[in-house]
């Protein structure tokens, strides 16, 4: 005698199930608008956030809820996710995407814009994924998607506010997956690397005052142009990718059931790291500086040599 | 005779380092918050100076006093530092900015009080004191390790920015120190429910076991092994860009670099109990 156990109950659970609740940080452009979008059209009940709301309407009519979080406002993110929280019953995917580029050399950076940078990029990551673990973990499931970068792996001359902020986030994540295993909660690194975005328009408009008679001035010229060189989308520079192609894996990410703990997205991303491992810092550092076409002999400034 | 800066002079490996260099010969200036207990570093012959590196008023009124006396610092130590423990859903916003902005932008702020007169100088040498906590990070120690791999990252751009000046950048990274952490270390309060106490004490067990050297598998460096690494990087002509120091140091990146990121988590959490 044989006997068949049908799976009802599972083809049951199926149709009813509930869409998930998502929530997306710096959501009004770039690769967090590519996401909004790429989740909304999937069925996912989508919160995009930002701190600036003004032109979020096209993601409003695609059918997500456009909220307003500044991710360095306490107070804000609390009311904000406890109110997200009273609507769905929790949220299931968060996913860590405000952030910036900080740029300018160490010695004119006032340390108010390095610690803003980490502010939003680190501190308002944490923060947003502290206001949501007490739900998951009382559901035993949640995922945490972390926007890193390439960048998170080797710093450039120039932009160390930035690189810093995501190698703070590289160990945070670890941290963080480390801590929430026993609760169910999976934790994931994206790391894309070059991407065609605001990015590069934001961070030119972000730069430190220039010291008097600057040193550094001719290499934040050179810097400026081999930065906007290689991002910019007419050029089709080799491994800069698309908001969207990083959208693509984000979304995967959440969907897969034992996610990956990092997402290396495109050449760049894959290959510098490589790069680095094989090389010495100094060779590095050479490799590095030649991009922004600063040759290097050391004692002699290459910045900026005085005509006399 | 040269002219060496030391931060968070007031105990551990800073004071240690403080009087290494002074009875080698360097003019010694100390630092840290409190003078009191920088006493006995100035009947060795060292100027000590009360700073915050958080505090940009106490900077700028110490280095004031500092260059009215010294024409040149020829050697910069950024030790000042501490260490920040609890999980990350534990840790309150506070906690998490004073660790960074003693660890990463005071460090930062130190250096660009020195670097125009090292650029001038055409020389100089600044030893930022990183850990081997920047290569790895544990389940407990968010903050603390992401302060650390922060250093590694601003100590690289550093390099890149001012080795054409002939400005030296050198990242010291010991692996288990001997320590008062365990009496200093700093825990947040727990959150409705202590989700985390378990993982808690086991990871307060496991640091009391691993880090006295009476108990711990692992060699536990003295103050004065640290002191002597950065002693020799100072005296170095070509000194290196990284200089890790005893056996955890050398062999935990290498671990890490074998294991996927899952294998070394279990690696960790068993360490932590919480894996059978």
């Amino acid at each position: 005698m044989i006997v068949l156990f049908l799976p009802i109950g599972q083809a049951f659970s199926q149709s009813v199930k509930k869409p998930k609740t998502v929530l997306i940080t710096g959501a009004a452009s770039g690769i967090g608008k590519a996401t909004a979008i790429a989740f909304v059209k999937k069925g996912y009940i989508t919160y995009a956030t930002d701190k600036d709301t003004t032109n979020m309407q096209d993601l409003e009519k695609l059918g997500c809820k456009i909220r307003y979080i500044d991710v360095t406002m306490d107070s804000m993110m609390v009311n904000r996710v406890n109110g997200i929280e009273a609507e769905t019953g929790g949220i299931d995917i968060l996913v860590n995407n405000a952030g910036y580029g900080q740029n300018g050399v160490i010695e004119e950076l006032p340390i108010s814009k390095i610690r803003n940078q980490f502010e939003v990029n680190v501190f308002g990551m944490l923060r947003m994924s502290q206001l949501v673990l007490p739900k998951m973990r009382e559901r035993k499931s949640g995922r945490i998607i972390n926007v890193g970068s390439v960048g998170g792996d080797f710093t450039t001359p120039g932009a160390s506010a930035y690189h810093a902020s995501k190698w703070a986030v590289e160990s945070f994540t670890d941290g963080l997956r480390g801590e929430l295993r026993q609760f169910g909660i999976e934790v994931v690194l994206i790391k894309p690397g070059g991407v065609y975005t605001n990015f590069m328009n934001t961070a030119n408009k972000l730069y430190p005052e220039q010291m008097k008679d600057s040193v550094y001035n001719q290499f934040r010229e050179k810097f400026i142009k081999q930065s906007n060189l290689l991002f910019d989308p007419k050029k089709n520079t080799f491994g800069i990718l698309s908001a969207e192609k990083v959208a693509r894996v984000i979304l995967k990410s959440a969907e897969k059931r034992r996610p990956k703990t990092r997402y290396k997205i495109g050449a760049l991303a894959k290959i510098t790291p490589m790069i680095h491992s094989i090389l010495s810092d100094r060779a590095f550092d050479k490799f590095m500086l030649k991009q922004f076409k600063v040759s290097k002999r050391k004692g002699e400034s290459v910045y900026n040599k005085k005509s006399n | 005779m040269k002219t060496v800066l030391i931060t968070g002079a007031s105990s551990g490996i800073g004071k240690e380092t403080a009087k290494l260099f002074a009875q080698n010969g360097f003019k010694v200036i100390a630092t840290a918050r409190n003078i009191e207990r920088m006493e006995d570093l100035e009947t060795l012959g060292c100027a000590i100076f009360s700073m915050d590196v958080t505090n940009e008023e106490s900077i700028q009124h110490t280095f004031k006093k500092i260059y009215l006396i010294y024409k040149q610092i020829d050697i910069l130590i950024n030790n000042a530092g501490y260490c920040q423990n609890g999980f990350v859903e534990e840790l309150t916003l506070p906690q998490l900015k004073y660790q960074f902005s003693v660890n990463v932008f005071g460090l930062i702020r130190i250096s660009q009080m020195v670097l125009p007169m090292m650029r001038e100088k055409q020389q100089g040498h600044i030893i930022n004191i990183g850990s081997v906590g920047g290569d790895f990070t544990s389940a407990g120690a968010g903050a603390y390790h992401a302060s650390k791999y922060a250093i590694e990252s601003f100590s690289d751009a550093m390099r890149q920015e001012v080795s054409s000046f002939g400005i030296h950048i050198s990242l010291i990274k010991p692996g288990g120190v001997e320590t008062n952490l365990l009496d200093n270390a700093q825990y947040p309060e727990p959150i409705a429910g202590n989700p985390y106490s378990v993982m808690q004490n086991n990871f307060i067990k496991m640091m009391s076991t691993i880090l006295q050297s009476s108990n711990s598998a692992f060699p536990i460096l003295k103050h004065i092994e640290v002191a002597s690494a950065i002693l020799k990087t100072a005296q170095s002509n070509n000194p290196k860009t990284r200089i890790k120091i005893g056996r955890t140091a050398k062999m935990m990146p290498f671990i890490k670099s074998l294991m996927s990121d899952k294998a070394f988590d279990k690696m960790i959490m068993k360490q932590l109990g919480l894996l059978q």
